[in-house]
């Protein structure tokens, strides 16, 4: 399986609007009105975006009710380069062998107790 | 048929020069320690030795400020990595420099003006399982976005063989 957040981050990324909304909000956090401004949408449109890259996990609202300023939470690019990149796959599977390399040296373990 | 990614393995980043990775292990803490710090066991387990790599040097001075140098080859050349010892608690807890070496035929800078990252590796042990958090914090958001980016080209195509891998299981298990 794709770790779901990961696959919320995709689904995230595949929408133009909502990559710019990333964009706009790595500068720093905006309001729904500011983030609405620059695009030809109506408010409620840009909160549907915005309710989706909250449910991922990309960005989180503020309590203040009037104005609940949107920010980015972690680093969904980041993310990706993980992914797209080896890092991810190179620690996998050095972990995958440390697994079995450890199984062994519990039974070295088990060997010299018995030894003994 | 691609290497499947598993769920074992948790990666975040708790601040933009920082990667963090978690992994449980089935063992006592004290084991997971020493694979980390013995070269006999590093070397059977950091690198694939069948994927025509093979760690050539894998020294290790379990001190604190001792230096440890892992060296790997493989067909289109070699790499390593280098650092010093900075906390050692055995079996739980250990701080080291990291720093990459892209020629190992020229000696490192081991005392160089700055270190590429600082890693915090910690061991808790619950259960006779072990959960490890390794924590490693780069000089810049730039280098830890490259480092996380290496192998993007080999990686990238890897990694959309999985995607396809996945989505094919996923159709076929619904």
């Amino acid at each position: 399986m794709i770790p779901e957040r990961l696959s919320a981050t995709f689904a995230a990324l595949a929408d133009p609007t909502r990559r710019a909304i990333i964009a706009r909000l790595s500068q720093g956090e905006a309001s729904v009105l500011e983030l609405a401004a620059p695009f030809d949408m109506s408010q409620p449109a840009v909160s549907k975006h915005l309710k989706v890259l909250e449910q991922a996990g990309l960005i989180a609202r503020g309590r203040d009710a009037q104005r609940r300023p949107c920010r980015l939470v972690g680093d969904p690019l980041a993310e990706v380069a993980a992914w797209l990149g080896g890092y991810r796959q190179f620690w996998e599977q050095a972990f995958d062998r440390l697994d079995s390399v450890l199984d062994d040296m519990k039974k070295e373990k088990k060997h010299a107790r018995k030894a003994r | 048929m691609p290497a499947k990614p598993d769920d074992k393995l948790h990666i975040d980043y708790p601040d933009d020069q920082t990667i963090r990775m978690t992994r449980v292990f089935d063992a006592p803490a004290e084991l997971v320690f020493r694979a980390w710090t013995e070269p006999k066991y590093v070397r059977r387990w950091w690198i694939c030795d069948t994927a025509g790599m093979r760690m050539t040097t894998c020294d290790i001075d379990l001190t604190v400020g001792g230096r440890w140098h892992w060296i790997t080859e493989m067909p289109q050349g070699a790499f390593g990595f280098f650092g010093h010892y900075r906390e050692i608690e055995p079996g739980q807890r250990l701080v080291y420099s990291e720093n990459f070496q892209a020629d190992p035929s020229v000696e490192p800078a081991w005392d160089g003006p700055t270190e590429a990252s600082i890693v915090h590796l910690t061991l808790r042990e619950q259960d006779g399982q072990t959960v490890m958090v390794s924590s490693a914090r780069y000089e810049s958001k730039a280098l830890r976005d490259y480092v996380l980016s290496t192998g993007m080209e080999q990686g990238a195509g890897q990694a959309l063989d999985r995607l396809a891998a996945i989505i094919a299981d996923e159709a076929v298990a619904a």
